[in-house]
């Protein structure tokens, strides 16, 4: 499919003549972005650095020499004005992308976000849309710390009329600015530093990510979240080995859970596990699990994410910081009651990455 | 924008027209008729009916929590507002934005936030798509001397100005963010030197002088419009009333019921003879809209409330 709109619309060639469907997850949201940024005037991308050498991970590499200055712009140091900004330009007509480098910026924007854009639409009774799109970059390692790897998906998801993605794979972020960019609200897109090297097979699929097939399996329904569906793919496929399988989702619209396809799998499974990229407390992984108990589910159930604490500089802290495949392959082991010793290395993604950014 | 002749006799009308209207509000606000907080202009028509009056029909408009008198400048239909206000369905905004957030979307008022300041960089946006088109059109954004302590509006003021936004920016200064005066909050003395310092062209006016206000807000909308650059207008005013409810709040001692005299004695509807008109015009336009609104308010109040099946949809 990735072809058939290639070879309908030859102007993609600027992009990736050479990729044949396979993109790094970098490449897929400058395709995704850059192929209706062509095909929609109105599209436009701007925020701290998109028009710098270094684009945003080469996620707008020449976005402003290809759609001119007007379409692809930096800005002034002001989150919070530089999304009201975006909804001005959304209620009169634009789909604006305001970028941000680290997530952790987007509590500057939180009062336009919450109190404005997500209400844009509900206030005025649907006489004003509001399709602003905030592409948000978690960071992890080489000391990110505290202020440059946090993720608030469960927090905005909390918020009506903000719709909250957090694409995991490049074929599920194309697939969600393919279609974020075409509606006519708010949608917050949670990207991770992490995954922006990986790749996939990207097409355009029919409707928007909700709930990605990752794996399927018997033993075990396993629920992830960004990077952590890179971390939980790792164990399943360990686990493989040893003849245990996994049913395993990739959450990507945490705004509009999928419950009857997590519910389908875990009735088969009777065991549960979710693997947050984020804290526990008030989480969406909790409201999922809330929801399968109320609607029959009685197997067993286990939980991870980040631990109760800020996130710590020193590598040492950090380590204990995340779950990792280790871990997981742990709990999923002990979940279902298997004495298969488990010994899986450190992430590549993680253990290579020199920063410093 | 067509200029009049009589310029007076118009702005005098919308002015009185407010006024009367706000005057129901107080009149009707015991009777529960209003069930939200209502921020009342009263005394502080004039800063949003010349914005109106300097405006062209197809300009846009951003407006604050005390949305009244915007609202009421721009619009054709004040039966739709007054609906919104007791939350019918035929209401503006089918009830779901009331007193605090009232506009206008057919005249290019979207509608207004509670959050101090909290529409000002809209006003950037809006602008930027004008400019993006090649449109002849201009922003008016409206806010207190409060907001002004946001750092949404510095914000504001120094993208409008570097990317050169066709935007008049009207503060007006009433001196008081709730209960708290000015010099609690402020080291800035003057408003226009800061504006000034991100080098915004800037006037300064004041209620005093109806006259001189009247020339300030035209040369701003003739620069704005004639240089596509933002201008930055200060409107000094006095707040006559408390700031969320129907009445004075002299009692509560904060200030002196004798600060308001000044303001009282050059407010337009008080004496018209400052602007050339006479108090016969006035009363005859007090009573005539007093009359008018309180049948709409006591006629409207029977319309069909807000529809609860509808309240999931546009979310």
């Amino acid at each position: 499919m990735f072809e058939e709109y290639k070879h309908s619309d030859p102007n993609l060639s600027i992009f990736y003549p050479e990729c044949n469907g396979i993109l790094t997850y970098s490449e897929a949201i400058r395709l995704a972005i850059g192929r209706r940024m062509l095909l929609d005037n109105s599209v436009l991308v701007y925020g701290l650095g998109v028009d710098d050498p270094k684009a945003m991970y080469g996620t707008t590499t020449n976005f402003h020499k290809h759609f001119g200055s007007s379409r692809c712009f930096d800005t002034p140091l002001s989150e919070d004005t530089m999304t009201g900004f975006g909804i001005g330009l959304a209620i009169s007509g634009y789909k604006p992308i305001h970028v941000h480098q680290r997530t952790d910026f987007l509590l500057l924007c939180a009062n336009q976000l919450i109190n404005m854009a997500a209400k844009m639409r509900y206030l005025s009774n649907g006489k004003l849309n509001c399709p602003l799109i905030v592409r948000a970059i978690t960071g992890r390692s080489w000391g990110q710390g505290s202020q440059h790897s946090q993720s608030f998906h469960s927090m905005f998801a909390n918020i009506p009329g903000l719709t909250v993605m957090v694409p995991a794979t490049p074929l599920e972020a194309f697939n969600t600015y393919h279609h974020a960019l075409q509606e006519d609200s708010p949608t917050i897109v949670i990207e991770h530093r992490m995954l922006y090297s990986t790749k996939s097979n990207v097409f355009v699929q029919k409707k928007k990510p909700s709930l990605s097939k990752i794996s399927l399996g018997k033993d075990i329904t396993i629920c992830s979240v960004s990077h952590m569906t890179v971390e939980a793919q790792r164990s399943v496929e360990f686990l493989n080995q040893h003849g245990i399988s996994a049913d395993h989702f990739s959450l990507v619209n945490v705004s509009n859970i999928d419950l009857d396809t997590i519910l389908a799998s875990v009735m088969k499974t009777k065991h549960f596990l979710f693997i947050d990229h984020g804290w526990l407390n008030c989480s969406i992984g909790h409201t999922i699990i809330s929801n399968l108990y109320g609607s029959g589910y009685g197997g067993k159930h286990s939980i991870l994410g980040y631990q109760n604490t800020p996130c710590p500089t020193a590598k040492s802290l950090e380590n204990y910081f995340y779950p990792d495949s280790q871990l997981i392959a742990e709990v999923i082991l002990k979940m279902i009651g298997s004495s298969v010793i488990v010994e899986i290395p450190a992430s590549k993604e993680i253990t290579s990455f020199k920063g410093p950014f | 924008m067509q200029i009049e002749f009589m310029p007076w006799t118009t702005i005098l009308k919308k002015c009185c027209q407010i006024r009367s209207f706000e005057n129901i509000i107080q009149e009707l606000y015991h009777t529960d008729i209003i069930q939200s907080p209502v921020h009342l202009s009263v005394g502080q028509e004039l800063s949003s009916v010349l914005a109106s009056y300097f405006s062209n029909e197809d300009d846009h408009f951003i407006g604050n929590y005390r949305s009244h008198a915007l609202a009421i400048s721009v619009a054709d239909d004040i039966d739709a507002l007054i609906l919104e206000l007791l939350g019918k369905q035929k209401g503006v905004f089918g009830g779901r934005s009331g007193s605090m957030h009232l506009g206008d979307p057919d005249h290019n008022l979207p509608w207004t936030s509670a959050i101090v300041a909290s529409g000002i960089p809209m006003s950037t946006g809006i602008a930027a798509s004008i400019k993006f088109n090649n449109h002849s059109q201009l922003v008016t954004v409206m806010f207190g001397d409060g907001a002004f302590e946001e750092g949404c509006t510095s914000e504001s003021l120094n993208f409008a100005q570097l990317a050169e936004l066709p935007i008049v920016f009207i503060l007006e200064d009433n001196g008081l963010a709730i209960h708290s005066l000015k010099k609690d909050r402020t080291s800035v003395i003057d408003y226009t030197k800061k504006a000034s310092s991100f080098n915004i062209k800037t006037f300064k006016s004041s209620y005093l002088d109806p006259q001189d206000m009247f020339s300030k807000f035209e040369s701003a909308y003739s620069y704005c419009r004639s240089n596509i650059k933002p201008v930055f207008v200060v409107a000094e005013s006095g707040r006559w009333l408390e700031h969320v409810g129907v009445g004075t709040d002299w009692d509560l001692g904060y200030r002196q019921q004798t600060s308001n005299e000044v303001w009282e004695n050059c407010d337009i509807i008080n004496n018209p003879e400052i602007v050339g008109l006479t108090s016969q015009q006035s009363n005859i336009l007090m009573n005539q809209y007093t009359s008018l609104y309180r049948d709409k308010f006591l006629r409207l109040k029977f319309f069909q409330d807000a529809d609860p099946s509808t309240i999931s949809n546009y979310v």
